[in-house]
């Protein structure tokens, strides 16, 4: 071996080693989070996923019921309604819950005065505990001394509204609880993708001669689409999560409950008061192929109407 | 970065979890003293069960008693788990729902050694039906630490009023209702009686009062089907649906029983013994509410429950966790318990001590009901059968629908759940 070739194939050992080294500390800064998420997220999925194969005994040994969970759901009147309810929910206060919080972001963008105490307002409820918003919700939407009641009295209706228990109200009941938690977190990244749009755009459309209208249109929505994507990808995700609002609003001698029960809600039913974990597992992982199935088509439709320059 | 730095990060973050498993190590023994853990889930209660724990933590050197509260909804979540971890509470609170699962997972210690040897306990003096409830073959998985009963509470300021003289126990189904008809004021929101959809606390103990039953005696049955059982559940929802002398099952979803009784606005209600210390705590309430036997029908009846105390099967203080059971199921800490009028006291002669915490309430009652107490209806999945009775009755609540005719398919519903048992 030339004395070229050696120093040559030394390099390439050392490069190698320093590779390795590298690859080695990439792995050792992600361990916290991947073996978080391997403990806490991957494994209890997959455990799911094995569960609603089984009759689950708590303490005992589980057996192995293949497709019978899954055939009893398709079976079970209440699952259906929950599904009915969980896409009802999702399909209203999704759309109404974007076009709000762009609505409320194209606002506070603009220059008038104390405009960070109106952003701070709207993003409040975020903040708040989705626990003690329900509660609140569920004092306003009182039948007797509600506030909401008592407002719609004063302003000459009848205000005889049975939120709480009517099953014709109950889901929008729901749905507008929905819709005013998520208004501000979905403004504030809504606001952070206006600020990224050049004021230039909106100068030269001024000497254009193009109005406000014109200009939102045709300059502020197309370039928010990447946020609008993202906003509406995760808003579908948690509509059809929902649990906790409902868990609060509507006790469970509630005679209206079915009307608003969600899947999660029957999944959790199901599996921590029914104890029933088996049948609880094949409802939660019907859900999440609902979720997977919708994302997916979002993520190949998104191709049609963001724009990414 | 330099090599260098990647080592000091490293060594920063090694050092840190040492430092966090050191912490959390140090739940291990520092003395000789045994430290053990009583788990239990009403904040109501904590005064009396910290008052037993604080006399015998003072009585001895040997072991010391934490009590712990966790509320209801997560108790049974968080002992489940525990008990799959092998890290059981020492010792805790045990029910009728949840007794069966952990039977059967056999992570209960089996006390009955203990009571034939003990000097403390003398199981004669406990309520039969609680204790063959904690019974597993010839396995004793808890004793029982109190009882309630249910009780017609009313509000004395609304009676007098309506110059109507207060219940008592010559009470019948008739008067109840005849009461509840004059005492309802639609106009200022009075309500005569409280029916709302709840089975210990309601339609339960005038199923009993009917001479029917919830669940057959062999428990693969519904009482469903027994007329006695439909009529009386039927009369219980006329009172709200027929007679409007109770608040609709909807309305109870915006304000609870206990919400409409307190503000003054039913004359009566039932509520069961654990509720005393509730109705107390309301100064309105305090003031103008007191209680009496259920009323008659074709016979007297009261459902009664209670609560037992288990120990951890793999607990590693069992002589320590045995020490304060016995001290707790004694009459000296019976009796430390029902000073506090958390629950009544399950041994005899101890029960009394309850009613001396509530000298402004006739609490008396809740002891003399025992002498016709039927025992709240369980099997292995009691909380299954309950929530399918509950949905079939939520349309008879609503008056859409008779109790009659949901009947044959609510009996069909609790007999596929007890089927499976």
């Amino acid at each position: 071996m030339s004395i070229q070739s050696r120093a040559k194939s030394k390099n390439i050992s050392h490069g190698n080693r320093e590779k390795r080294s590298m690859m080695f500390w990439g792995w050792m800064l992600i361990a916290p989070t991947l073996i978080g998420l391997l403990i806490l997220n991957i494994i209890p999925v997959i455990q799911t996923l094995i569960m609603s194969f089984q009759n689950v005994s708590t303490f005992g040994e589980s057996t192995w019921v293949f497709f019978d969970n899954y055939k009893r759901l398709f079976e079970d009147p209440k699952f259906w309604l929950s599904l009915k309810n969980t896409l009802l929910y999702g399909i209203i206060q999704v759309p109404i819950t974007v076009a709000l919080s762009t609505l409320a972001a194209v606002l506070l963008n603009q220059k008038i005065k104390g405009v960070e105490v109106y952003r701070v307002i709207y993003f409040l409820p975020m903040i708040a505990a989705p626990a003690a918003v329900a509660m609140v919700w569920r004092w306003m939407y009182s039948s007797d001394y509600g506030l909401i009641n008592s407002f719609l009295k004063f302003l000459g209706f009848s205000g005889n509204i049975e939120w709480l228990y009517n099953p014709q109200v109950v889901i929008w009941s729901l749905i507008i609880v929905g819709i005013w938690s998520n208004v501000g977190y979905n403004m504030i990244l809504l606001l952070s993708g206006l600020q990224e749009i050049p004021k230039s755009y909106y100068e030269a459309a001024d000497l254009d001669g193009a109005g406000t209208v014109q200009q939102f249109f045709k300059i502020t929505l197309p370039l928010l689409t990447p946020q609008l994507f993202f906003v509406l990808v995760t808003s579908i995700i948690s509509a059809f999560q929902v649990f906790d609002l409902i868990f609060v609003m509507f006790e469970a001698t509630n005679p209206a409950l079915s009307k608003v029960q969600s899947l999660v809600y029957q999944f959790y039913n199901e599996t921590f008061i029914l104890d029933d974990k088996g049948y609880g597992a094949a409802i939660v992982i019907i859900l999440v192929v609902l979720i997977m199935i919708v994302t997916v088509i979002q993520l190949i439709g998104q191709k049609k109407w963001v724009n990414y320059d | 970065m330099k090599k260098e730095n990647w080592k000091k990060i490293f060594s920063a973050f090694l050092l840190s979890l040492s430092l966090f498993l050191v912490g959390c190590n140090n739940g291990e023994e520092t003395s000789k003293q045994a430290e053990i853990t009583y788990s239990i889930w009403d904040p109501v209660q904590l005064p009396g069960m910290q008052a037993v724990a604080k006399v015998f933590n003072e009585q001895q050197d040997d072991v010391h008693v934490n009590v712990e509260v966790t509320p209801w909804e997560q108790y049974w979540t968080k002992l489940e788990s525990s008990a799959k971890g092998g890290k059981m509470p020492d010792i805790f609170w045990m029910h009728s729902n949840e007794i069966a699962k952990y039977s059967e997972g056999q992570v209960l210690m089996d006390l009955s050694e203990v009571i034939e040897t003990s000097d403390e306990i003398d199981f004669s003096l406990f309520p039969e039906e609680l204790v063959e409830l904690y019974t597993d073959g010839d396995e004793q998985l808890g004793i029982p630490k109190d009882y309630s009963t249910i009780g017609l509470w009313y509000n004395k300021d609304l009676f007098d009023q309506a110059g109507i003289d207060y219940p008592d126990e010559t009470w019948t189904w008739d008067t109840l209702l005849d009461a509840a008809i004059e005492l309802t004021d639609q106009e200022k929101g009075i309500y005569g009686f409280l029916a709302p959809l709840n089975r210990e606390e309601g339609y339960h103990n005038f199923i009993y009062q009917n001479g029917g039953e919830v669940l057959s005696d062999d428990k693969k049955q519904s009482g469903f089907r027994n007329p006695a059982t439909v009529e009386a559940v039927q009369w219980y929802v006329d009172l709200s649906i027929k007679y409007g002398v109770s608040p609709t099952a909807g309305e109870f979803s915006d304000n609870s029983d206990m919400s409409y009784f307190q503000a003054g606005r039913a004359a009566m209600s039932l509520f069961g013994s654990w509720m005393t210390a509730e109705i107390a705590s309301n100064e309105n309430s305090n003031e103008f509410a007191d209680v009496a036997v259920l009323p008659a029908g074709e016979e007297r009846a009261s459902i009664f429950n209670g609560l037992a105390n288990s120990i951890s099967a793999d607990t590693p203080h069992p002589e320590a966790a045995i020490e304060f059971l016995e001290f707790l199921s004694s009459e000296e800490g019976m009796i430390l318990q029902g000073k506090e009028g958390g629950a009544i006291p399950a041994l005899k002669g101890a029960d009394v001590s309850f009613t001396e915490a509530y000298p402004q309430f006739n609490t008396e009652v809740f002891i003399e009901q025992m002498d016709y107490r039927e025992i709240k209806p369980y099997s292995k999945y009691t909380v299954r059968w309950e929530y399918e009775e509950n949905d079939d009755l939520i349309p008879v609540f609503f008056g859409d629908v008779t109790v009659e005719e949901v009947s044959e398919q609510l009996a069909d519903n609790v007999e596929r759940i007890l089927e499976t048992e």
